[in-house]
């Protein structure tokens, strides 16, 4: 499902973010990307997402070349895939059930159709009892499960994760792990990036590791 | 599944509620924005008016079409039948050279000129009225009286009508030019407020595009309120050129009575009025486009 051939990414003023990545993870698999803070996990998630370009090398997703994507093809692409980010990127000025209907809507879907889905993708990660709240008012633990909620919503095929519980404490971490091997058990390819060991052993999955924006083995 | 209408519906109901939610600044900017086209809309309306005198003012051109020195009773009659089929005159009224001697002679208190002069020096004359006071139409005119038989030489009376023409034209032009910049003004103030609210919005359109917006969706509210808050504008610009016809018009008929004309001073009429709010609703639209664009652009580079 995603293919780096020989990838890197440069960012202006210099600093080599990925130096010579390849990588193959295929769909229906669950990946944890890890290594120290500035390590590329970050580069390497936005680069499948294509919120960044690599500046060498080829990004596939699904067979297409997302580093050459026209800007007009992009929001395409991100509809099929749910992106969970560390600081939750919630919105603050409107409720739970809205924050959740944002993509639908985006994606056009009816209204009817869409609320139905997203009290679904409540009830999955146990805020459906919330949804007339504001964001702001629930606990770190549940803005990141809003968080998972709008990113599972319009049932990506692909989850990406950017450190989704560096900042909980393990006993909400390890939830929301449970969640993540729920939906690669419904057949999501997901790709976490994290720090968190406890999570990796616990997830018994793949781990790529990354050091200084290469390729450990 | 896929409801485009859903999207419009959204972003309608979206600016409804944007404008409700700022009272204050909403009525200041369409208060600004009502001013800004009531200028032009209003210079447009007086002129409408001004033209509409124009029109109606008695016809003062006249055309002196005098004779060649040698012509006869004969020439005389012939030019007489040829003038009365050229269209466009309205009047002729033959003025022999008797008739000019005499009424000079007058007109300079020597009633004995006439008798001392060995021979009249005067040719005998025409005095044409058209039925227009158009510069244009007077011109081709004077041109097809030039090549009658037996004329020698023409005299149009025609300056006073083309300087109101060209005064006319020169309203225009600066009713144009007046337009063009207060079209400026209005993208500038519709650009304005929907900057500022992509700064408030700022949050929500990062995270949009992160999760599948393209451009056109993130767009669309904006426009729309853009729009919306022209035809608003400009439905207050429409209001207040009416109040201002409303108030001038008494002291209009009083003067109109003054002169015994039946001049009564229009307001703007409907179609005038619809094209207003379309023009409103589409600056404010071209104002919301521009500054969306520049803010897409500037997220797209601060990534």
């Amino acid at each position: 499902m995603i293919e780096f051939d020989r990838v890197s990414k440069r960012y202006p003023g210099g600093y080599e973010a990925l130096m010579d990545v390849s990588l193959n993870i295929a769909a229906g698999e669950m990946v944890f990307l890890t290594g120290h803070s500035g390590a590329g996990k970050s580069t390497l998630i936005k680069l499948i997402a294509a919120i960044e370009r690599p500046t060498g090398g080829t990004v596939l997703v699904n067979r297409q070349n997302v580093g050459k994507m026209r800007r007009g093809a992009i929001p395409y692409l991100r509809r099929n895939i749910g992106l969970i980010f560390q600081d939750h990127k919630l919105l603050f000025d409107r409720n739970v059930m809205h924050n959740v209907l944002l993509p639908l809507q985006i994606a056009g879907f009816a209204r009817h159709d869409a609320a139905a889905r997203a009290r679904a993708a409540l009830d999955k990660v146990g805020l459906l009892q919330r949804e007339k709240a504001n964001p702001v008012t629930l606990s770190g633990g549940e803005q990141q499960r809003l968080c998972i909620a709008r990113a599972i919503v319009s049932r990506p095929a692909l989850l990406l994760a950017d450190e989704p519980t560096s900042n909980l404490d393990s006993e909400y971490a390890s939830e929301i792990m449970v969640m993540f091997k729920a939906f690669h058990q419904a057949g999501t390819t997901i790709v976490i990036s994290t720090h968190d060991y406890a999570a990796i052993v616990a997830g018994n999955a793949r781990v790529i590791r990354l050091d200084h924006g290469s390729l450990q083995t | 599944m896929m409801n485009g209408l859903t999207n419009h519906h959204q972003a309608l109901d979206a600016t409804f509620r944007q404008l409700v939610r700022t009272p204050l600044a909403s009525l200041f900017t369409l208060f600004a924005i009502g001013v800004t086209l009531s200028l032009p809309a209003g210079l447009y309306v007086l002129l409408e008016n001004l033209t509409q005198i124009a029109a109606k003012l008695p016809v003062h051109a006249e055309i002196t079409l005098f004779m060649r020195d040698d012509a006869n009773a004969g020439d005389i009659q012939s030019l007489r039948n040829q003038l009365r089929t050229v269209p466009g005159v309205k009047n002729i009224q033959f003025v022999s050279k008797q008739d000019a001697l005499s009424s000079l002679s007058a007109q300079m208190g020597l009633s004995t000129m006439a008798g001392e002069l060995a021979a009249n020096p005067l040719p005998d004359a025409w005095i044409v009225a058209p039925d227009t006071s158009d510069p244009g139409r007077l011109k081709q005119l004077t041109d097809r009286l030039r090549t009658l038989q037996g004329v020698a030489q023409i005299q149009a009376d025609q300056q006073w009508t083309e300087r109101l023409h060209a005064l006319l034209a020169l309203g225009a032009d600066m009713l144009a030019a007046l337009a063009l910049i207060l079209a400026a003004a209005l993208v500038s103030i519709s650009g304005n407020t929907i900057r500022l609210q992509i700064l408030t919005r700022h949050a929500e359109i990062e995270v949009s595009r992160l999760i599948g917006a393209t451009d056109g969706f993130i767009r669309r509210p904006f426009l729309y309120f853009g729009a919306i808050q022209g035809l608003f504008g400009g439905l207050v610009a429409w209001g207040v050129i009416s109040l201002g016809i409303l108030l001038l018009t008494p002291q209009i008929a009083i003067l109109a009575l003054l002169y015994a004309s039946p001049f009564r001073l229009q307001t703007l009429s409907l179609g005038d009025g619809l094209v207003l709010l379309a023009a409103a609703a589409a600056l404010g639209w071209l104002g919301a486009y521009l500054a969306v664009g520049r803010a897409l652009a500037q997220i797209e580079k601060s990534r």
